[in-house]
C-alpha cells in the first residue's frame, strides 16, 4: 500500500473508457482490487485521493462533517478546467451545514415522492407529444435531440414555472458551463446569465406570485425572511442544473442499454411492473455521475486509509456501483437484481434532492418510447458512438437510432 | 427473541424519499418531506424491503433492531 500512496507521482486520473462504453474506465477495475483509495495526479498537475469502493464511497459521502463541499475549502480537487474556474459558485451541492440544511429544507417538500408522482400525467403529456414527433422524422432519428432532452428540459421550465421557449437559453448555458475545455471568462459568463435569469425570476414572483414552485419558494421562505433573495435564486439556478443534463444522459444511456438486452427488453415490454427494478438497475449500471469532489478537513480514516486534512478526494460512483463486494456480477445488466441500494445519486446529505423526478420520468420515457416504437434500433453501432468521458457526467451528445424496421 | 423495533430520526432525515420508495407500506413523508411511519404498518411482513430501506438511507436516519 506505502508504494502506492506515497509514491511522489502518482498516475494521472483518466476518465477515458475502454471498448465497453457503458461499463465505468477499464483501470477502475485494477485499482479497486489493489486498494480501496489511492492517490493520482489532477489535470493541473496537484495530487488527490480517488475513492474506489462502495465501502469507501459511502463513507467519505457519509462524513460531511470532514469531507466538505465547499469548493473554496483548502485541497478542494477540480477535474477540469471549467470545473476549476466555477468554484466561486455557492450552489447548493457546493454547500456545507448549516447553510446547506436552510437552503435544502426550504425547497424539500417540492421533492416529496408523492407529490412528484402526481405530475406523471404531465410527464406523460410531454413525452407523447415528443414521441408524436418523432414519427414525422426520416431515420435516423438524434434520440437526444428528440426526446432525451426536451424531456427533462420541458418537465424542469413545467416545475420551476418557467416559458418552455428558455430552455433553449438554459441548454446553451449549461453547454458552455459544462465543456471541459472552456474558458474561464465564458463559464464566468455563463453562471451569470443564469444567476441573472434567477435573480430576476424570483423578484417577479415577489411582486406577483402565481402558484408554481418559484412563487412557492418565494412566498414561503423570501417574503418570511427566511432566505434572502439571492439564495432563493440560487436554490432555482441548481434545481435547474441538477436535472437537466444528467436525466438527458441517463434516457439516451438507458435506452443504449435496454436495445443491449433485448430478452430483457422484452421482459419489461411483457410485464409493466417489472420497469420499478429496471430503472433502478439502469441508475447502478449507466450511473451518469462518474465523479464528485470533496475536501478533507480533519485527518480521517476511510477503510484504513488515513486521509490527511487538506487533501482532496474524488469520489467515484460509478466505481462503487460495479463493486463485486456488494454487487454479484456487477458488469451484468440484471434488472431481477436485489443487492443493496447503489450510489447513483450520491449518500449522506447531498444525495440528490430531485431524483424522485429522475426516477419518475425514466419510468415515464422508456416505456412509452419502446410503446410506441417497438422496432427501436440504434442506427450506429455502440462502439462508434461519441461518448464524452472527460466531464463529471458521461454522455454522448448524439444518438442515432431507426424508428422502423 | 424479542421483536424488531423500527426508529426514525426525523432530525437526521433529509427526505430523500428512499424508505417511501422501498418499503411504501411502511414508511411515509409527511408534509414537510420527512419520514414518517405508516400508521398500522408492520415492518415484519415487509422485512426485506425495510431492510433494503434501512441499509439505503443515505443519512442512517432508520434503525431496526
Amino acid at each position: 500500500m506505502a508504494s502506492i500512496d506515497t509514491a511522489a507521482h502518482p498516475e494521472p486520473l483518466s476518465l477515458a473508457r475502454g471498448e465497453a462504453k457503458l461499463d465505468p474506465p477499464a483501470h477502475f477495475v485494477r485499482w479497486r482490487s489493489e486498494a480501496p483509495l489511492r492517490r493520482i495526479t489532477l489535470w493541473n498537475g496537484e495530487t488527490a485521493w480517488i475513492a474506489l469502493s462502495y465501502e469507501a464511497v459511502r463513507a467519505v459521502f457519509k462524513d460531511s462533517a470532514r469531507f466538505r463541499s465547499q469548493p473554496t475549502t483548502p485541497g478542494f480537487p477540480t477535474i477540469n478546467q471549467a470545473d476549476s474556474a466555477s468554484k466561486g459558485a455557492a450552489l447548493l451541492p457546493m454547500l456545507d451545514p448549516p447553510v446547506h440544511t436552510a437552503l435544502r429544507e426550504a425547497v424539500l417538500r417540492e421533492f416529496i415522492v408523492k407529490r412528484i408522482e402526481s405530475l406523471r400525467p404531465e410527464a406523460e403529456r410531454i413525452v407523447a407529444g415528443l414521441l408524436d414527433a418523432m414519427a414525422a422524422a426520416a431515420d435516423p432519428v438524434d434520440l437526444i435531440a428528440a426526446l432525451a432532452a426536451p424531456v427533462p428540459a420541458t418537465f424542469t421550465c413545467l416545475l420551476l414555472g418557467v416559458p418552455l421557449d428558455d430552455a433553449t437559453f438554459f441548454a446553451e448555458c449549461l453547454d458552455v458551463r459544462f465543456t471541459p475545455a472552456s474558458a474561464a471568462e465564458a463559464v464566468y459568463g455563463a453562471d451569470d446569465r443564469l444567476r441573472r435569469y434567477f435573480r430576476d425570476l424570483v423578484a417577479a414572483r415577489a411582486a406577483q406570485p402565481c402558484g408554481d414552485l418559484s412563487s412557492r419558494l418565494v412566498t414561503g421562505s423570501v417574503l418570511t425572511g427566511k432566505l434572502s433573495a439571492e439564495d432563493a435564486a440560487a436554490l432555482l439556478h441548481v434545481l435547474l442544473i441538477g436535472g437537466f443534463d444528467t436525466t438527458k444522459q441517463m434516457i439516451a444511456l438507458s435506452t443504449v442499454t435496454l436495445l443491449g438486452h433485448p430478452q430483457q427488453l422484452a421482459e419489461l415490454m411483457a410485464a409493466p411492473a417489472l420497469w420499478r427494478g429496471a430503472v433502478q438497475e439502469l441508475l447502478r449500471y449507466v450511473c451518469v455521475v462518474q465523479v464528485e469532489r470533496r475536501a478533507c478537513v480533519e485527518d480521517t480514516e476511510v477503510c484504513g486509509q488515513l486521509i490527511r486534512a487538506g487533501e482532496g478526494v474524488l469520489v467515484l460512483l460509478g466505481s462503487a456501483n460495479r463493486d463485486p463486494d456488494v454487487f454479484v456480477d456487477p458488469d451484468r445488466f440484471d434488472i431481477h437484481r436485489r443487492d443493496l441500494p447503489h450510489v447513483a445519486f450520491g449518500h449522506g446529505i447531498h444525495q440528490c434532492l430531485g431524483q424522485p423526478v429522475a426516477r419518475m420520468l425514466l419510468s415515464v420515457t422508456l416505456p412509452a418510447l419502446f410503446t410506441r416504437y417497438p422496432e427501436l434500433s440504434l442506427a450506429a453501432p455502440v462502439e462508434e458512438l461519441r461518448f464524452r468521458e472527460d466531464r463529471s457526467i458521461v454522455g454522448v451528445s448524439e444518438l442515432p437510432v431507426r424508428i422502423r424496421p | 427473541m424479542t421483536a424488531r423495533q423500527l426508529g426514525i430520526d426525523r432530525e437526521t432525515c433529509i427526505g430523500s424519499g428512499n424508505c417511501v420508495r422501498v418499503a411504501p407500506t411502511v414508511f411515509d413523508q409527511d408534509e414537510d418531506g420527512r419520514v414518517a411511519l405508516l400508521p398500522g404498518g408492520d415492518p415484519d411482513a415487509a422485512a426485506a424491503d425495510v431492510e433494503v430501506a434501512v441499509a439505503g438511507c443515505p443519512v442512517g436516519a432508520l434503525w431496526w433492531e
